[in-house]
């Protein structure tokens, strides 16, 4: 019995890597090394708004050490079988990629409010630069991590982010126009090009297009999974490479999931609004709540109460998916091939977390948002365990390199940290 | 003294039980490593690198081979520190700020006050001066196309006769030049706003200089000083540079949300649009009765009643005075209070006659 034959609760044991190659050990023991964090609220708090002070009257140069500070924080509190986790960036090393990110934070900002002729031209670029920098973060984080003083690393190459980033994901749409384009424009309808009329000519041209959308996005989950599959396989802790065996089908099932309770709030919504508006009900139709042509007290509490119904519906398929998805990665992924991580997070959870949250940071007018923090790092890492037969000691150091800040600063100003549930 | 931890192997994730041992002088900072029980080295601590304490997360020692010690207890780390005449207090002195509640008020009052400070006075004035500092052709910038835009958007074509606009625009111009100097090239253009099938009257002026009346606004007018009044307002706008301060304050409004709530998923776009929106709507409003402040002033030099102002607002907004939008949402200042002040000036103004007449 492998690592698969684990039945933790009611978790589908189907979702653990399946060890097909790997010969059973009838007798090994698997043991369960739960990641906890032992941060607190109150303790960040003092951390985080002495560091804004700081930020603030150093002219923001001072936030690239606080940055380190936080990381380091909720690292060195984040613990799995008695060993923490560690940031070793230092804040000079994060401060020139910073002044960076925050320029070209200000420019598009800028360029975007002051409608300027380059706009076009400046997000062109950010987004050719956006896989180059996520790539960058990548390394850079991957190499500024350790558990118990082995590095973390990613061998990734960059063509794979682009081409999963900006190539494949526009594929078809782009094959599909060149070919509506094609028949179009170069006459492969000879008739049209001898001036006759076809019916058929527009029907096909715009049927491609449409199909081109439509593959497009029916091939959203098909390059997540494979995106995520080539990250998680790059990752390395020490010389112990990461392996993950996703399945596309399973990233299909996860999106369809939750794009149907999207679908299901838009028709139950429209289906609402259409009765409501064709037939009203009693004592709720449009004319009453409608004083002189104006929404009425009653009208617009109604669709503010309908508005957050709304979005909080929203909201739960945003959960619903990113628990699914990143409990499906860590189940099946494997750390050198004895190492099993765990992933226990719940829909209902997380939109309990992130709702209070939302709140807590509201209420405080942003001073709680240290304990927000801590709590979503609290929450995250209960959710969290290793699955392993022997004790985490056999992993060996790999070379160390050296790597730039810059791209882990580009992106992270731009918020453009790649998002794969890790 | 002895502090106890753990000692992670150079290149492996071995973990041992491991204590190091102080002599009775700690200031020599010497030390021995014991490894699960048993003696394993002799160090000093300047041969060592000792991480910088955060909070509470455990302390690392690192040897000169790579390997490394750890310990939680952080207390007896600092004593030995403090003890020892190697000093590594260099990155202390931010654990002694962050550690204490009392700096953590006081850090979140002063906080709070330099928001406060650097949005009612601060950014204000900032823009002010960037908006002053930049060439006319930067504010021409902002609006450069808007009007294709906007004539493709919003507006038709008037129907307001050639003779009536050549009138209008002679009076525009004689308004203009009783301004004074000024960089901008004004214009007056006359459109046609519908919306919904509601023709609606509206005055509105671009960062460039471009002007625009629709055509519903004028029959609203029962006086030429009224009209006189609002194109004031307008011209206010331009000149005193309203456009390009917006501008500014929104892009530094949203960087600093941006930096403030970036990193909650999810919950930063949801917490920062709506007071992003109400802190650029006090903006807008300020403007606003900075635009009415520039017309009653250049209507009085003109010797003509600032009440205009205010007839003009009551025949546009068909309102007395007396119904008020909520102040907070609003990007205009309430009728009522923008017709107070427009009377106010006319009053002061009569008094000065008054007194320079008797």
């Amino acid at each position: 019995m492998g690592v698969t034959a684990i039945a933790f609760k009611d978790v589908e044991v189907a979702d653990y890597v399946d060890h097909g190659h790997v010969a059973p050990e009838p007798a090994t023991e698997v043991s369960r090394f739960p990641m906890e964090f032992h941060g607190k609220g109150g303790e960040y708090f003092k951390i985080w708004i002495v560091n804004i002070l700081l930020s603030i009257v150093t002219l923001y140069i001072y936030s690239a050490w606080a940055k380190v500070r936080s990381r380091r924080y909720f690292y060195g509190n984040t613990v799995l079988d008695n060993s923490p986790f560690e940031y070793h960036a230092t804040g000079l090393q994060l401060l020139l990629g910073r002044m960076i990110g925050l320029a070209l934070f200000i420019f598009v900002v800028l360029s975007d409010s002051l409608a300027l002729q380059i706009v076009g031209i400046v997000y062109l670029f950010l987004v050719l630069l956006a896989p180059w920098a996520i790539w960058r973060s990548t390394i850079f984080n991957a190499r500024m991590s350790s558990y118990r003083n082995i590095r973390f690393g990613f061998t990734g190459g960059v063509g794979k982010f682009y081409w999963y980033l900006l190539i494949l994901p526009f594929l078809p749409l782009i094959v599909l126009s060149a070919i509506a384009y094609g028949v179009f424009a170069l006459g492969l309808f000879p008739e049209v090009a001898r001036g006759h009329f076809v019916a058929g000519a527009p029907i096909v041209v715009g049927g491609l297009v449409a199909l081109g959308f439509l593959l497009m996005y029916l091939l959203v989950p098909y390059v997540h999974c494979k995106l995520s599959q080539y990250t998680i396989d790059h990752y390395k802790y020490g010389q112990a490479e990461f392996d993950a065996e996703l399945s596309v089908r399973r990233y299909y099932l996860i999106y369809a999931q939750s794009g149907g309770l999207v679908l299901l709030i838009f028709v139950v919504f429209s289906t609402l609004g259409w009765l409501f508006t064709s037939f009203g009900v009693d004592g709720l139709n449009m004319a009453s709540m409608l004083e002189d042509g104006e929404p009425g007290p009653l009208l617009t509490y109604l669709l503010m109460g309908a508005y957050f119904v709304f979005l909080g519906v929203l909201y739960l398929a945003m959960v619903f998916f990113q628990s699914r998805i990143r409990n499906y990665l860590y189940r099946r992924t494997l750390v050198g091939s004895e190492v099993q991580p765990d992933s226990t997070v719940t829909a209902r959870g997380l939109f309990w977390l992130t709702l209070t949250n939302l709140l807590l940071v509201i209420v405080t007018l942003g001073f709680g948002y240290p304990w927000a923090a801590v709590r979503k790092a609290r929450f995250f890492a209960g959710n969290t365990a290793a699955w392993s037969a022997l004790p985490l000691e056999g992993f060996v150091a790999d070379q160390q390199a050296r790597v730039s800040a810059m791209g882990e600063e580009i992106g992270d100003a731009l918020d453009m940290d790649l998002n794969i549930g890790l | 003294m002895i502090i106890v931890g753990f000692w992670y192997a150079a290149n492996v994730s071995a973990r041992r039980d491991a204590e190091i041992h102080l002599p009775v002088e700690v200031s020599s900072g010497d030390f021995t490593l014991h490894i699960d029980g048993r003696f394993y080295s002799t160090g000093n601590i300047s041969d060592t690198k000792v991480s910088n304490r955060i909070g509470n997360i455990p302390r690392t020692l690192t040897m000169a081979d790579g390997s490394v010690f750890e310990t939680v207890d952080n207390q007896s780390m600092d004593q030995w520190l403090s003890a020892c005449r190697y000093a590594s207090s260099s990155g202390q002195w931010v654990h002694r700020l962050e550690r204490s509640w009392s700096w953590a008020i006081a850090s979140m009052l002063l906080v709070f006050m330099l928001g406060l400070f650097a949005y009612f006075r601060g950014l204000p004035v900032a823009a002010k001066r960037i908006a002053y500092a930049l060439p006319v052709s930067a504010h021409e910038s902002i609006s450069s196309g808007a009007m294709a835009t906007m004539d493709r958007v919003f507006f038709k074509p008037s129907a307001v006769d050639q003779q009536t606009q050549d009138e209008l625009r002679s009076r525009f111009q004689a308004l203009v030049a009783g301004v004074g100097d000024t960089e901008f090239t004004l214009r007056l253009h006359f459109r046609d706003m519908t919306i919904g099938g509601d023709q609606v009257p509206n005055a509105l002026a671009l960062p460039g200089g471009d002007i625009i009346v629709t055509d519903a606004l004028l029959p609203l007018i029962e006086d030429p000083h009224e009209l006189d009044s609002i194109l004031l307002h307008e011209i206010g706008h331009v000149i005193e540079r309203h456009g390009m301060q917006h501008v500014v304050q929104a892009s530094a409004i949203s960087v600093v949300a941006t930096l403030a709530v970036g990193d909650l998923s999810g919950v930063g776009e949801l917490a920062a649009g709506v007071p992003i929106f109400l802190m650029q709507s006090r903006y807008s409003r300020s403007s606003e009765t900075d635009a009415d402040t520039f017309a009653f002033e250049q209507m009085i030099k003109a010797g003509v009643d600032p009440a205009h102002f205010a007839n003009a607002i009551k025949n546009i907004t068909g309102e007395s005075g007396d119904v008020d939008s909520p102040g907070y949402f609003s990007t205009h200042p309430g009728t009522a209070e923008r017709m107070r002040r427009a009377i106010e000036y006319s009053n002061s103004r009569s008094n000065k006659q008054h007194n320079a007449g008797g």
